[in-house]
């Protein structure tokens, strides 16, 4: 990123927030409807001082790590499975299919039956919101492995789980990290989706919290806080992995 | 002393649900310490021949036996060197040169020293740090030979490695494979569909014939070593080679 680029970026963010302030402070809306950027930085402070911004934060990141953990050791076994053995994809694989269209939060209302209103089911949400995505990448990550690849290996005495350790999940990896991609972004936007209607602690709670007492402001804030997160995770963890496999395999 | 004996050796090949038989009773004896260089026609099986030598595939008929025992699967005292290196896009050179070092489970030390051993051997440690898609393909099929040797086989199955060569790199290779081989007497079966590489390597040369492949002939070359592509005591059995291939259905 060149420094006329960053200068355009902060330049607009700069721009956003003062035409923001400036429409608040013309009080075509009341303040209860359309705070300024003044008074959600306030409330984040509040939200701060009283820990509650900094709990709920960690409440969903513990939720969104827990369950797609679950869902990326799960989604890589049922991956090669269904690469691997021809049943298994022509029967599981074609379910998998389905229920990867399947939106995170329409499992919410099996999960508060089988779990109640628990961390156990908020993670069950964002884990089942995940794991289809990433056996989906990793199963045709694991076709299409060069060959060649794991004759070299089975050759040079890879057997069991070292030929799965140490060729065919960095093999497969270019293609099942697209996988994990879009199995991270399903799973926070399950963890927020399954919090607002669990009511359970979290970022999610914070927002129903803000709508129950009519602070926007609060929402506001907790929403900036949800963009954020996305943008660490996406732009720097993601990204660095990305780059990472990128310039090893040549592929840019 | 022998060391590869292949009895009858068959096989099939399924081709748009029909039985394609591609080996049809291959006889061979490798002594140990001896190169062998398989040529033929392309498609006549002498990749496949290699591959159950390997162990990657089974025979459907006849035996394969390695220092008297019958070749049941993969081993690492039979390594293959693939035609367009098979090298792992992910590990740097070294990790490559040391990847079947690591799952035998040989300490770091001992790893690095070997690999260094064939990493010079090979002229290639100013790469070790490189990645694959970094390298030249003359590079890549040095890397590939270095993963081979740095397991200590006792026999080197090579399936066309210098195919995608150009000639300058191609011949530098068939010297230094014959420097190797001057070093280490290491039994090498070579696959080729090139004359001059079957000629230069080869201490025999046994002719595959088309399929349901026979070897139709072996021939024997005692010329002194090493041999280059040039050299012109080889040039009548490059003739006698190509005179044997003649007629052959592709």
């Amino acid at each position: 990123m060149n420094v006329s680029t960053t200068s355009k970026k902060i330049g607009f963010y700069v721009a956003l927030v003062g035409v923001w302030q400036l429409m608040a402070m013309t009080s075509i809306w009341p303040e209860n409807i359309f705070p300024s950027p003044y008074s959600v930085i306030e409330d984040l402070y509040y939200m701060a001082a009283d820990t509650s911004i900094f709990y709920g934060t960690g409440t969903s990141l513990y939720r969104l790590g827990t369950g797609f953990g679950i869902a990326a050791v799960g989604g890589l076994v049922l991956g090669i499975f269904m690469a691997k053995v021809k049943t298994v994809d022509d029967t599981i694989g074609s379910l998998v299919l389905g229920l990867q269209s399947i939106p995170s939060v329409a499992w919410v209302p099996l999960a508060i039956l089988w779990f109640g209103l628990t961390d156990a089911g908020i993670i069950f949400v964002t884990a089942i919101g995940a794991v289809f995505a990433v056996a989906l990448s990793t199963s045709s990550g694991v076709k299409n492995i060069n060959p060649d690849y794991i004759d070299a290996a089975q050759n040079m005495g890879a057997r069991g789980p070292q030929l799965i350790i140490r060729l065919i999940l960095p093999a497969a990896f270019p293609y099942m990290i697209s996988g994990l991609k879009q199995g991270w972004a399903f799973a926070w936007r399950g963890v927020i989706g399954a919090e607002l209607l669990f009511s359970f602690l979290g970022l999610g709670f914070l927002l129903t919290v803000g709508r129950q007492l009519n602070d926007i402001s609060q929402i506001m804030g907790v929403m900036i806080i949800i963009m954020a997160i996305g943008i660490v995770i996406d732009g720097f963890v993601f990204k660095k992995v990305e780059d990472n496999i990128m310039a090893r395999w040549g592929l840019r | 002393m022998t060391s590869l004996v292949a009895r009858d050796v068959v096989k099939y090949f399924m081709h748009k649900n029909a039985k394609f038989k591609a080996l049809g009773g291959i006889n061979l004896d490798v002594d140990n310490g001896e190169i062998v260089s398989l040529i033929g026609p392309s498609g006549c099986g002498k990749s496949t021949f290699l591959r159950l030598v390997a162990g990657l595939d089974a025979p459907d008929e006849g035996v394969i036996t390695f220092e008297g025992e019958a070749i049941t699967g993969t081993n690492p005292d039979r390594i293959m060197v693939f035609q367009e290196g098979a090298l792992f896009p992910w590990l740097n050179v070294q990790d490559n040169v040391e990847f079947g070092l690591r799952l035998a489970g040989v300490p770091a030390e001992k790893r690095h020293k070997a690999s260094h051993k064939y990493l010079d051997m090979m002229h290639l440690t100013r790469f070790t740090d490189s990645y694959i898609h970094q390298l030249s393909t003359g590079m890549k099929q040095r890397v590939a030979i270095a993963r081979a040797l740095v397991m200590e086989p006792r026999i080197l199955l090579m399936d066309e490695p210098f195919s995608a060569l150009d000639m300058p790199t191609r011949d530098r290779l068939l010297m230094e494979v014959q420097d190797i081989w001057a070093k280490t007497h290491k039994t090498i079966l070579f696959v080729t569909h090139n004359a001059v590489e079957a000629s230069v390597l080869g201490s025999r040369i046994a002719v595959f014939s088309s399929p349901p492949s026979h070897i139709k002939k072996i021939i024997k070359v005692d010329h002194r070593r090493p041999r280059t592509s040039a050299d012109p005591e080889i040039q009548p059995v490059q003739v006698q080679i190509r005179e044997e291939l003649e007629g052959l259905r592709p």
